[in-house]
């Protein structure tokens, strides 16, 4: 057992995986473009939105396309409290316009971006799509929710060192023993 | 291979966690094998090595492959992915007797004193005895692998990151449970006849092969995500799932079986009892490890080494004044505003983690002062009254003032006078003083990398104490015909930690034996116990270091917090002046107050005999982890989210000079990630940790007649400071030295 558990424990930190669920699909033209975000539900704050564009008569996914995203707020903006926690507040651009890039994506088949959400409510998202001579582009309504604590997202973090030193007193417990 | 197909394949993700904790167990466990395949050849094999590696290898391939990235599009893929973690990866890694070569791998203080006081406790026994019978191991694994199959929880994982890594992660555990068992790693015992192991295998791959047939010819897509999934040339959804039911079944199920086989043939087979007449390998005598030294490492002793990096700086150094006065004043799109304050104060802390002083090595003001020792006299020795640390604490509170209150990171033509007036200082005062008075008692950024570099892995020690027992020479401080000796006074034999050390490798050039290297130490090692240092003394006798700590730690957080939206917010209320007069308050009075108030109530509750200086002098070095943590986080968030903005001004510059038609790009990309909080509450934690292990032991010093009444008030103290930096982490910051807002 006691090796079972020294593996895991020592492969624990490793177990990271990515996530992300499809927020809409629509077909333009000869194109069909799919949307995917990060966090599901969508929270404001930092989303990663992923985009696929794939050829509607092969199936075979557009590689060479250049893709934008922007943002727009559907609601007064003005006065809501942005949500702005780091590193937020460095992602932000003047203009609410993100390019998605296939070298940022972790899926090579996809383009994406690391958009930052100011506020919960609803945001117009326009995605914009160049292929060739080809341009599309579509508006679709997001639903936001309000952003997850700090605390919450990173309570493991803040529990760590008071674990430690649980086990520190435990091992000095049994070492007195 | 078309294009698509390749971009698939180079679909990899290198997480650092992921990479380091695979890295650091493949160390352990080879630096592991190795000491035990001399010890006891027979029983740890090469082929036991090349089992655990490759377990760490399908782990490797489980995480960070392809199959990861294409875990939420296809079903296939997801699969892929949970057998390897399920069926491959345990067996792999058990196969390797892990126990001894991971717990031999530690270094032995580590396992001496942190692990085996757990493994031999008694419940820890218990609990490892109930979680590995059979019984249960196989029920843990099987209500593992159908939980996860249940379309609510399968969608969770897909949705959440950190559900999916609790799905892989009782993957794994009950998996590694359910297969030891089956392997029976070396040292532990079978409780239940080895032919107990086929009908295991056997009732696990009946409930594989039914969850598979399940999912096999299931009429509908049973996780909606794969349902509304882009796909892939004409494979649907239900094809999709078809697959991975027949992917479990048939792997899954020759996982189960072959093994099952090999124990039924193996335990009906006559070989199994009859005695091998193989000679057995002999034991090789243990010879004793090489120790790490970095400056054996090819090119660090190269005469030119160091020289090459001092050049390296001053011409960026030149750079950054000559742009700071004669550029644009808007920082972000000024050398002098991007460099000295975002990258080199990033990359400087960075090196102090992984190495330690390396700035002060690579340090550009050296040439002006042997320049000021040619010109000027350079006889006179620094002021008795004058050697301490007081003038550089008076320094360094004007400069995290002035910092703040001038806006210097915001101001690129007062930058680059601050860099003159620093080459100029370190002329004049090492051009009329003997000695590195300058560095020792003046430099506000050398007593910055002094005291943050008592928390890094190496250090600039003997090799051999024994060797310098008959030393009679003495060169390492006095020098010789070819090389002077320490400048700072550090004696090597008595020297202790990296308080006042430039890394300069004067005394390691001057030493005739070449007994002096850059060898590792466990970070902080030097704040376990007050001793005396060479040079340096004791700490407790030093109010001057003391204060020079403190204002360091207290600084750390208050000039993270200078840059938080709502401190701004709260500054804006008040008029400039309060501001200054607060934030010196901030860097003088609170530190002051906080420690002796901390000391006073150790002294009291702990019924200390001492002096409170001393008490106060001999605990504050204690807090200098959580202080550089602070630090750390603070200039890598600042590192990363602008990590690109030299480019724009580098084309700006070249722009301005004629050598392009190019204009800068402003829009720069940067090492930002969502994460990056989480990197920086992790290494506040470390510190944090670090602050309390040090203020434990460090309690014993001064006779304490309750130990518990000195660690009561410095714990709390530690506590309020982890609490504000994880306070500052989470606020929003001011971007500077970028054109973002």
């Amino acid at each position: 057992m006691r090796t079972a558990l020294l593996i895991w424990l020592a492969l624990a930190g490793s177990l990271l995986a990515d996530g992300g669920s499809v927020l809409f699909q629509e077909r333009q033209g000869k194109y069909e473009i799919t949307v995917f975000g990060l966090p599901s539900p969508l929270r404001a704050g930092p989303v990663d939105l992923s985009v696929m564009v794939q050829e509607v008569a092969t199936g075979e996914p557009v590689l060479d396309a250049k893709v934008g995203l922007s943002l727009k707020a559907l609601f007064d903006a003005s006065g809501a409290r942005e949500v702005w926690t780091p590193p937020c507040c460095s992602m932000k651009r003047s203009d609410d316009s993100y390019p998605a890039t296939r070298e940022r994506a972790q899926n090579k088949l996809m383009y994406h971006a690391l958009v930052p959400i100011s506020a919960e409510g609803e945001w117009e998202l326009t995605v914009e799509m160049r292929h060739r001579n080809d341009a599309q582009y579509f508006v679709k309504a997001l639903t936001v929710a309000a952003p997850r604590r700090p605390m919450l997202t990173y309570w493991p973090l803040l529990v760590l060192p008071f674990a430690t030193v649980g086990g520190f007193a435990l091992n000095r417990y049994l070492r007195s023993r | 291979m078309n294009s698509a197909a390749e971009a698939a394949f180079l679909s990899w993700n290198f997480e650092p966690f992921q990479m380091g904790a695979i890295l650091l167990t493949a160390l352990i466990y080879v630096r592991g094998w190795r000491k035990l395949n001399r010890q006891v050849p027979a029983r740890f094999p090469t082929w036991r090595l090349g089992a655990f590696l490759g377990g760490l290898l399908a782990l490797f391939l489980a995480l960070a492959s392809p199959l990861d990235a294409f875990g939420s599009l296809l079903l296939l893929a997801h699969m892929a992915q949970h057998l390897l973690l399920t069926m491959v990866v345990p067996p792999l890694l058990l196969l390797g007797a892990p126990q001894l070569p991971l717990l031999s791998g530690l270094p032995r203080i580590v396992a001496r004193e942190v692990f085996a006081p757990f493994l031999s406790w008694s419940w820890a026994h218990r609990i490892g005895s109930f979680v590995t019978h059979p019984v249960v191991a196989w029920m843990a694994f099987v209500f593992s692998n159908l939980l996860w199959h249940v379309p609510a929880m399968y969608e969770l994982a897909l949705r959440s990151p950190a559900w999916h890594k609790v799905e892989h992660l009782s993957f794994l555990g009950t998996a590694l449970l359910f297969w030891w068992f089956v392997i029976q790693p070396w040292p532990s015992r079978p409780r239940w006849p080895r032919w107990a192991v086929i009908p295991y295998l056997l009732l696990a791959d009946i409930q594989n092969t039914g969850l598979s047939a399940f999912l096999s010819f299931y009429e509908s897509v049973l996780y909606p995500t794969y349902a509304a999934a882009p796909r892939f040339g004409n494979l649907t959804a239900l094809e999709d799932q078809a697959g991975a039911g027949a992917l479990m079944w048939v792997p899954g199920s020759i996982a189960f079986i072959v093994p099952a086989a090999a124990i039924a043939v193996q335990y009906l087979s006559s070989k199994r009892r009859g005695a091998s007449s193989a000679a057995k390998p002999r034991p090789e005598p243990l010879k004793p490890a090489a120790r790490l030294d970095l400056l054996k490492w090819p090119g660090i002793r190269w005469k030119y080494f160091r020289p090459t990096l001092q050049v390296t700086l001053l011409l960026l150094a030149a750079l950054v004044v000559w742009d700071g006065l004669s550029g644009p004043p808007v920082s972000a799109t000024n050398l002098a505003g991007v460099l000295p304050w975002t990258h080199w104060r990033g990359f400087t802390v960075v090196a102090l983690l992984a190495i330690g002083n390396l700035f002060c090595m690579a340090c550009p003001f050296v040439f002006v002062r042997d320049l000021g020792r040619k010109i000027l006299p350079a006889t006179w020795h620094w002021p008795r009254a004058l050697r301490s640390k007081w003038i550089a604490v008076g320094l360094v509170v004007l400069y995290l003032w002035s910092y703040e209150v001038f806006d210097l990171w915001d101001n690129p033509a007062a930058t680059a006078w601050i860099i003159l007036g620093y080459f100029l200082a370190a002329f004049l005062i090492d051009g009329f003083f003997r000695g590195a008075s300058f560095c020792k008692y003046v430099c506000p950024i050398g007593q910055f990398h002094f005291v943050q570099s008592l928390v890094s892995p190496f250090e600039i020690k003997v090799r051999e104490p024994d060797a310098c027992r008959t030393c009679r020479t003495h060169d390492c401080i006095k020098g010789n015909a070819e090389q002077r000796g320490c400048e700072l006074q550090l004696f090597q034999p008595r020297k202790q930690g990296n308080m006042d050390c430039t890394f300069c490798l004067d005394c390691v050039k001057a030493c005739p034996k070449d007994n002096v290297g850059l060898l590792p130490v466990w970070p902080g090692s030097d704040l376990l116990h007050d001793t005396f240092r060479s040079s340096v003394g004791r700490y407790a006798a030093r109010p001057d270091l003391a204060a020079l700590m403190a204002v360091l730690i207290f600084g750390a957080f208050a000039n993270a917090a200078g840059m938080v939206v709502p401190v701004l917010e709260l500054e804006a209320q008040w008029s400039p002046a309060v501001s200054a007069w607060i934030l010196l308050g901030v860097l003088t009075t609170i530190p002051f107050v906080a420690v002796v108030l901390a000391g006073g109530i150790a002294k009291w509750l702990g019924g200390l005999p001492n002096r409170l200086s001393a008490g106060v002098s001999g605990m504050v070095p204690a807090l200098v982890p959580l202080g550089f943590s602070m630090w750390l986080a603070h200039f890598v968030f600042h590192l990363f989210t602008a990590s690109h903005t030299p480019i724009p001004v580098a084309e700006r510059m070249a722009n301005d000079l004629g050598l392009t038609q190019k204009l800068p790009d402003w829009s720069v990309t940067s090492w930002a990630f969502v994460d990056l909080p989480g990197v920086e509450l992790f290494l506040l934690d470390a510190g944090f940790l670090l602050t309390l292990f040090y203020i434990w032991k460090r309690s014993v010093q001064g006779g304490p007649r309750r130990r518990w009444g000195v660690v009561l008030p410095w714990v709390t103290l530690a506590l309020l400071l982890f609490a504000a930096g994880v306070w500052i982490i989470f606020q929003p910051m001011e971007m500077r030295g970028t054109l973002l807002h």
